[in-house]
């Protein structure tokens, strides 16, 4: 596409997530040389973001047990390969967000999932998983880039031990999927290992640390030995729950 | 938000909600894809007049 082509028609869905992959890849490819382009996702993402600061439950009726989700799908910028995990999630957690927000967003701060390129059946799978949940809370994780078609949230029952639903490949033979929970510290969050599975698709894993309030949860793909660090950036996060 | 149409705050909250795509949300909802699309933009820049109004 080149820049005297504008996609602009589709730049406000391309903000809010709702375009298809191909749709999608070929709007990201304009926007890497097309500054005005970028600029108008950018007050796109910024709209988005300032709704669900202000409470996106007037959106409409989320489905059942989703009453406490809040959208940000503010932070969709690629993580950065870099080798040290710590500086990747000290990173995220430390990228700014707009003017606009509120502080008082710091209570919840839940991100979206993005849908692209996955099966309907799939989707619904998950959609059901979720819908499920008819007593706690649910905070989406984002997804950081690594695997822009992961979806996954937290939930946090009223009574119970918080548990995990992810829409996932199944991870390649060696690996697993590792579940991590991130202690706020004064130098950068810890990670402390929260669980394994081998599974794929749409599955559940229960945190085997207790969740406390304000503490970030990642998935990484790792060897199957289950490293006390980890060892690859997260394909899903949520800086807090 | 809840100054848009309700078509519009549909398309809205499925998105928001439910992370489905625009082809996804026709589906759904039974829709024309070009006339989801075309409620997805006029959600989103009327969001966007309304929070340069609000500055």
């Amino acid at each position: 596409m080149s820049q005297d082509r504008h996609p602009t028609e589709d730049l406000p869905a391309y903000a809010l997530g709702v375009l298809d992959r191909d749709e999608r890849e070929v709007i990201a490819a304009h926007l890497e040389t097309c500054a005005e382009c970028a600029r108008d996702v950018a007050q796109f993402h910024e709209a988005i973001y300032d709704v669900a600061a202000v409470g996106s439950a007037e959106a409409g009726d989320p489905p059942r047990g989703l009453r406490t989700q809040i959208v940000l799908r503010h932070r969709d910028a690629p993580v950065p390969s870099a080798t040290r995990w710590g500086d990747q999630i000290l990173e995220f957690l430390l990228r700014p967000v707009p003017a606009a927000v509120p502080a008082a967003l710091a209570v919840l701060l839940v991100v979206a999932f993005v849908v692209v390129g996955a099966s309907r059946q799939q989707a619904g799978a998950y959609e059901r998983a979720l819908a499920g949940v008819v007593d706690g809370r649910v905070v989406a994780l984002a997804p950081t880039g690594a695997n822009p078609d992961a979806r996954g949230a937290v939930v946090i029952p009223t009574q119970g031990s918080p548990y995990l639903v992810a829409r996932l490949p199944a991870p390649p033979p060696g690996k697993v999927w590792e579940a991590w929970v991130l202690k706020p510290g004064a130098s950068g969050p810890t990670a402390i290992p929260a669980g394994t599975t081998e599974r794929g698709d749409v599955f559940t894993l229960s945190l085997t640390v207790p969740l406390g309030d304000g503490d970030g949860v990642a998935i990484t793909l790792e060897s199957a030995s289950g490293p006390a660090q980890p060892t690859t950036q997260p394909v899903l996060l949520a800086d807090r729950t | 938000v809840g100054r848009l149409p309700p078509e519009q705050r549909e398309v809205l909250a499925l998105a928001f909600w439910s992370g489905y795509s625009q082809s996804e949300i026709a589906a759904r909802t039974d829709t024309p894809l070009g006339t989801v699309k075309s409620r997805v933009r006029l959600a989103m820049n009327k969001l966007r007049e309304s929070l340069e109004d609000e500055r």
